[in-house]
């Protein structure tokens, strides 16, 4: 299937685990941030999650994001194949 | 090897994964649901884990774990779902030539889990209900 890149907005698919997926409400969401000529970084979408669910920021969350498996730099630029996670702290065992 | 299951954990059949000609030590580790946590009544827990990243994260932990501790085998799973009181909900066997190297790594391993593989708790508590676990930070690459 040939991906579409809108020329303004890259396009996200969004998983959400634990207490973020209750706070956003559904486990994976499709989210639009601003293409930018430098690269959307992880900086840019941990910005947009907060302003959507202040919630997170109120709770106190340390909320992880990984993309495409893997715990992301908040530099590391994200484009619209890659699969990103939001985690909250863990507490697996 | 590693896996995420929904189904109960056979420990034994962890124990059996391990078996070596060349060890003389094997361990198996195992953690199970408790009936408290700080100070509650615990009388469930639920289980979700980010499978894929877990899959890759417990693929480091046993090969740095193999590795450190010159392992023969090395085995875990982890269990997802819902838990009742006295259920396995982790379990780690090892083997290595020596005892030491086997007490060691199972430690080492189940650290590890705790700090670093995306699982995560919902401990359903006497008189409050579901509430997820306070947990550990994952920490940033």
């Amino acid at each position: 299937m040939e991906q579409q890149h809108h020329p303004q907005f890259i396009t996200l698919k969004v998983k959400s685990f634990a207490i973020l997926k209750d706070i956003i409400g559904t486990k994976q969401m499709t989210l639009q941030l601003p293409r930018k000529d430098e690269g959307t970084t992880v900086a840019d979408l941990r910005t947009r999650i907060l302003e959507l669910y202040p919630i997170i920021s109120e709770q106190r969350i340390a909320m992880g994001i990984a993309v495409n498996a893997k715990i992301a730099n908040e530099k590391s630029v994200i484009n619209d194949l890659d699969e990103i996670a939001l985690l909250p702290p863990i507490s697996g065992g | 090897m590693f896996s995420i299951s929904e189904h109960p954990i056979d420990v034994e059949m962890l124990l059996a994964n391990v078996k070596d000609d060349s060890a003389g030590a094997s361990i198996l580790f195992f953690g199970t649901v408790r009936n408290h946590n700080d100070g509650n009544a615990i009388t469930a827990i639920y289980y979700e884990a980010y499978v894929k990243m877990a899959e890759e994260a417990m693929a480091k932990i046993e090969a740095e774990s193999v590795k450190r501790w010159n392992l023969k085998k090395f085995a875990a799973v982890h269990r997802i779902g819902n838990l009742k009181i006295g259920e396995v909900s982790v379990a780690i066997a090892v083997s290595s030539e020596h005892r030491a190297e086997a007490f060691e790594a199972g430690r080492y391993a189940i650290d590890r889990i705790k700090s670093e593989v995306p699982i995560w708790k919902k401990e359903t508590i006497s008189g409050k209900g579901g509430i997820w676990a306070q947990g550990t930070p994952m920490a940033g690459g």
